[in-house]
């Protein structure tokens, strides 16, 4: 790997989450948990996130990841790459959009998670230079 | 080391801080998540031939899981991660 990002992963199943944190540890990155989106939309709205890619669970008890990731992004840009059980079209089916960010599903391998998690930076830079 | 990525189990454990919701369920084993203090790389297990070379799986490991929907016939996309020592007959796939 030849970047190492700031990443965010809000998982509220805390077995998965570290999972997801030292499989992305062990690629170089530096990563930190929360259990709580609504930590992630705090930290957004006091801009100290300081995250480059947000890697979030679809499906968590109180609110879904495009509905958090959407809430962080109204107070600054951010690459965001979602995880879930679920495939795209069954969380279609259910009213939630995933295709906006790059999409992992679990059991996850590293080597996708990798790929998301640069694609998700990659886009991320894309629109700042957009918008600049 | 028996196949333990994708063997179908039932859970059997009785703890209710752990996961009762799986109670008789059988549920399908999609990757390890390894105790004690691994390397970071080696925490997150999901497949046979990664895990045989750490070892293989040890009963104080925890498995993620997905279990049988029978009304729907299928597996759940929800997971869950039981301890290995609340899979009846764990002894068969541990080592």
């Amino acid at each position: 790997m030849s970047i190492a990002l700031r990443i965010l992963v809000c998982d509220d199943d805390p077995v998965i989450g570290r999972a997801i944190l030292r499989t992305l540890a062990a690629l170089g990155h530096q990563v930190s948990l929360v259990t709580d989106p609504n930590v992630v939309v705090d930290r957004a709205r006091r801009s100290t996130l300081a995250t480059d890619v947000l890697v979030v669970d679809v499906m968590m008890n109180d609110t879904d990841g495009p509905a958090l990731a959407r809430d962080v992004m109204r107070h600054g840009a951010i690459g965001v790459v979602f995880v879930s059980g679920f495939d795209p079209d069954s969380l279609r089916d259910r009213g939630i959009d995933t295709d906006a960010w790059p999409f992992v599903q679990k059991p996850f391998s590293r080597a996708a998670l990798e790929a998301a998690v640069v694609e998700a930076w990659a886009r991320r830079k894309a629109s700042a230079v957009v918008g600049a | 080391m028996s196949k333990v990525i994708g063997a179908t189990i039932k859970y059997i454990g009785t703890d209710p801080s752990e996961h009762p919701y799986l109670a008789g369920c059988n549920v399908r084993i999609v990757a390890v998540l390894r105790a004690g203090d691994p390397d970071d790389a080696d925490h997150y297990v999901t497949d046979d031939d990664h895990l045989a070379r750490l070892g293989g799986l040890t009963a104080g490991d925890r498995v993620e899981v997905q279990p049988w929907l029978a009304k729907e016939g299928r597996f759940s996309f929800v997971g869950s991660d039981p301890r290995v020592c609340d899979l009846e007959g764990f002894e068969t796939l541990v080592g």
